[in-house]
Formats: structure tokens, sequence, C-alpha cells
């Protein structure tokens, strides 16, 4: 989908709103998976957000200074038995960004391939 | 559902990040892959916990939708890494030789070798040609191979090699030189990459810092994504050269007889006809027809941007492209399909020509040249009024040539089909205009986006 000028896509607004209700429920980092899970349970959808628009946004957002990641602590992985997670935050950019998006009326995207 | 059906499902999305990761740098890749890894087993884990009662069909479903939802999203994702490496790549001096280009090269290099040795009923110029394109494909990809960065040749490589293995499998006549045809195009295509990374380079973009702990934030405005369109809208409208140069090819081929013509002069003019050339007509006006599309998929996107509302008349415009490609093909297939089922297949040879079978042929192509020529008026006609009213895309002489021809176009059959003559040669200045004029396209195009 193309952007327009200083505006987040659906999916990028719908990042934000989910990672932000996380934060609030006492999960200030998500991963992947978690946040895949979270807009299904809100979208009531069939299936999860497919991973490749996903990542392709969480990359771009991290890029414009709006997410930060850092990759979990191997030790703690490996006492889980599981592959490592890459924890996301949202930063204060991207906190502003998002009551920007609120402001011009932007409505969270009801479709994860509109990133 | 087999526990097995299940593993191997889930491993899928894996194998996938494994693929289309391939060629990026070894910290990038693994970033990839083992979040998709991750993801992965924490979705395994929580779908046995969680939906017991859905059994492991929905989660096999669930996977591979899933799987196939991500395709367009990661390979365009990877494009635009693929793109921002190599700029980084020519910037630092850097021409690599691949090494996973070696195997498809010598294929290549055998199957040309071995089609040449292999040509001895050609003479003259169907020589020339078939030899010309067998040579010209592989060496083109040694080239571009040579120039460009391994990062977006692994993709396009894995299908040039394909052919080639197909053509050595196959040993059919027809394969060959389709194969050296798609490596010369991926030639092609990898030399003119390469040559704009050297420009970007040259032309001072802003430093690409891959380094994810030391980027700075950059402005949310979708410039990245909004540059990367312009260039593929830029460069698609070679397409439209490749359109020109497949009617160039038609006019080679024999082509069919008209239904006026005397069984007399139908036998005679296919007791002397060259099957090959008819063959290569029919394959030309095929690529060049795959090209007509990429054009117009291209001058869609510029023409949505403008247009605006509910893009009715840019649909309308790859609607008519669509038309006219599918039926001018039917037309030169019609056409030449005697002459090729006369040296390919021994039945038809041995039944002989008849001239029934062969004005039935004639007069589809008739019929086809002209519903094609409804297609061009569609996709000549609405651009035209699209740029017309919005000022952009096409200057006013190709909105306003392009409205003539699609009037003309209507009236295709008491012009003896020369109006689609003229939409080709309108094509085909359009598709260099583009080329060459694209600054200010894009200047129009980001004026509009901002606007």
């Amino acid at each position: 989908m193309q952007r327009k000028a200083g505006t987040l896509t659906p999916l990028e607004v719908t990042i934000l709103e989910m990672a932000i209700d996380l934060a609030i429920r006492g999960q200030r980092e998500f991963h992947g998976f978690l946040l895949a899970k979270e807009i299904k349970a809100r979208r009531g959808a069939l299936f999860r957000t497919a991973y490749g628009p996903l990542y392709k946004a969480l990359d771009r957002m991290e890029a414009n200074g709006l997410l930060s990641s850092q990759w979990e602590d191997a030790a703690v992985a490996g006492q889980e038995r599981r592959p490592r997670r890459c924890y996301y935050r949202v930063t204060a950019s991207g906190q502003r960004a998002l009551e920007l998006a609120g402001q011009a009326g932007q409505e969270p995207g009801l479709k994860a391939s509109e990133a | 559902m087999s526990t097995v059906l299940t593993r191997t499902a889930f491993r899928l999305p894996v194998v996938w990040a494994h693929l289309y990761t391939l060629g990026l740098p070894a910290a990038e890749r693994e970033g990839r892959v083992l979040k998709v890894k991750s993801d992965v087993y924490e979705q395994h884990a929580a779908l046995e916990l969680e939906q017991p009662g859905r059994g492991r069909a929905f989660v096999v479903l669930e996977v591979l939708f899933c799987l196939l939802a991500s395709v367009y999203a990661d390979l365009s994702w990877r494009f635009v890494r693929g793109h921002s490496l190599r700029i980084e790549a020519v910037k630092a001096g850097q021409h690599l030789f691949p090494a996973s280009a070696v195997v498809p090269l010598g294929i290549a290099t055998l199957v040309a070798a071995t089609k040449l040795s292999t040509i001895h009923d050609l003479t003259g110029l169907d020589h020339l040609v078939t030899t010309v394109a067998l040579v010209l494909g592989p060496l083109l990809t040694m080239v571009s191979l040579l120039l460009a960065r391994a990062t977006p040749v692994t993709a396009m490589v894995g299908v040039t090699s394909g052919c080639m293995l197909l053509a050595v499998a196959t040993w059919a006549t027809i394969v060959g030189p389709l194969a050296s045809g798609v490596s010369g195009v991926a030639g092609l295509l990898f030399v003119m990459e390469h040559w704009q990374a050297a420009r970007s380079g040259e032309d001072g973009l802003p430093e690409l810092n891959l380094s994810r702990e030391t980027r700075e934030p950059e402005p949310l405005d979708g410039e990245e994504d909004f540059a990367m369109t312009n260039k593929l809208e830029r460069w698609l409208s070679l397409g439209a050269i490749v359109w020109a140069v497949g009617v160039i090819m038609v006019f080679i081929a024999p082509g069919g007889q008209d239904a006026g013509k005397t069984d007399e002069e139908i036998l005679n003019f296919y007791a002397d006809v060259n099957a090959t050339e008819a063959y290569l007509g029919v394959l030309g006006i095929t690529l060049g027809g795959l090209g007509l599309l990429l054009f117009f998929g291209a001058l869609y996107a510029s023409l949505r941007r403008a247009e605006r509302g509910s893009g009715f008349l840019s649909l309308l415009t790859v609607a008519g492209a669509v038309i006219f490609v599918g039926f001018f093909v039917l037309q030169t297939a019609f056409s030449n399909l005697v002459a090729i089922s006369l040296s390919y297949q021994e039945e038809f040879k041995a039944a002989g020509v008849d001239p029934q079978i062969v004005r039935l042929f004639g007069n589809l192509a008739f019929l086809s040249i002209n519903i094609a020529a409804m297609g061009g008026a569609l996709a000549a006609g609405c651009s035209a009024i699209v740029a017309l009213r919005s000022g952009q895309v096409l200057n006013r002489w190709f909105a306003w040539s392009g409205a003539a021809i699609a009037a003309l176009l209507l009236v295709t059959f008491p012009l003896f089909g020369m109006p689609v003559l003229l939409f080709t040669i309108w094509v085909f200045l359009l598709g260099l205009w583009r080329l060459v004029r694209w600054p200010a396209a894009t200047d129009e195009a980001t004026a509009l986006q901002a606007a």
C-alpha cells in the first residue's frame, strides 16, 4: 500500500495500538507471534496475520524510529528449549506518531495485506 | 492428519525464509530466519494448547494460508533490501562474482554449445538469428553477473538455469532459443540495474546505514517505498520497446493467406514456407506481449495516481491492453499455425495443406486483429482521457495523439490494420519518452503525492 506523506499505514496504527495496549496490561515488550495473536483476537479473524506483512511493517517502523528491538538472552531461550525471541518496544516517537494519527482521524486497518 | 505432515507444514515458513533471504548479509539473514523460526515455534505450541478441538488440519491450513499471504510482502521486502545492498556494494567498489553462478552459467554455456553443434538444417538469416540468440543470452548473463552483485541475481539465475535445464531435458528446438532469450533478458536487466545503482551512488544518494544499532530514525514519509515504485515504473517502460521488437518479428514471419486467394496461390505459398520464421514470429509477439503488459502495468500505476477516485478509467486502460495483447497474439498464432504445423507435425504434412483450413485460419486471424484493435482503442483512449483531465502522466502531444489513434482503432477494418501499427508506434514512443523524461514525470508524481 502506498503511504501518504506523514501518515501511518493501517497495519502500523494497529501495531502501535496493540503495543500500547499490551504495555498498559504490563507487557512492555512483545514479539512477532504475540503481536499476531493479539491482532487476530482483536479482529476476531479466523487466521492470524501473516508474518510477511507483519515483519515488513515492523522493520519499517523500526527504521523510522517508532519501535526499537532487542534479541532475547540466549540463555533464557536455552533454558526453555525454544528459539530466541526478538522483542519490540514502542518508542516515544511511536507514541507520538499514534497520537498524530488519531488526531488526523486515521482508523486502525483491517487488512494486514495493506501494509 | 499425521504428525509428519504437521511438522512439514511448520517447517515450510522456515524453508521459505531461508530461500528469500539468500544473498543477504549473514547477520541480517540469520536474524530474519530466527524470527520466523521463533514465531513458528510459538505458533505451534500455542495452537496445540489453545485450540486442541480444531485439530491438526486447521493448524496446517492456517500455517499454509499465512505462508501464501506472506509471499508478496517477503519478496518486496527482499527486493528493497537487495537494491539498497547493491548500491552499497557498488559504492564500495565491490564487483563480485558469486560462486553460486558458476553452475547455471556452466549449464547455459553447455546448452548453447550443444544447440550450436546440432544446428545443421538452418541456413542464412535463420542460422544467424538463432546463433546470436543462443550465444547472446548466456553471454549477457555472464557479463551482468560479473558486474552486478549476487543479491538479486540468485532468484533470477534460478529462473534462467531452470529454463536451461528444461532445454537440456526436453532437447526441444523450441525451448532452446526461449531459454537463451530469458537468459538474455535477465542479463540485460541486471546490467541496467547495476548501471542504475552506480548512477545512484554517483549522484550522492543518502548513505545507507545497514547497522541497526547506529541507524538514525528516518522521517516518516514513505520516501523509500515511493522511490522504488517510481524506478520500477520507469524501467518497465522498456516493455514498450520489447513489444515493438515483437511486432517487427511478426513482420518477418510468413503469416497466413487471405481468404480471397485461389487454391493454387495458397498451395504455392505453403510449398516453400519458412517454419522457423513463423515460429520466431509467434515467440516474438508472445514475449513482446508480456513486455506490453508490463508497460501498461506501470502506466496504470501512474494513471491511477493522477486519476484518483475510483480509478475506473485507469483500470479500463489495463483491461484494454490485456484484450489487445491476447487477441494480437492469437492473430499471429492463427496466421502462422499452418506453416508451423507443416514443419513440426508429420501427420499434417503427410495429409497436405487444405486451402479451406487456410482460409478458416485467415478469417480467424482477421477477426482477432479487429477485436485486438478494440482493446487497443480502450487502452489508448482511457489513458488519453486521464492524462488530459489531470494534466499529468502524458504530455498533451501524447494524450491527443493517443485519443486520435483510439478513434482510428475503432475503424481498423476499413483501414487495413494500419491503426494497429500506429498504436504500436505510439506505445513505442511513449515508452521511450517515459524512460528518457522520467525525472520530470517523477517530480509531477511527487508533487501529487505531497498534495
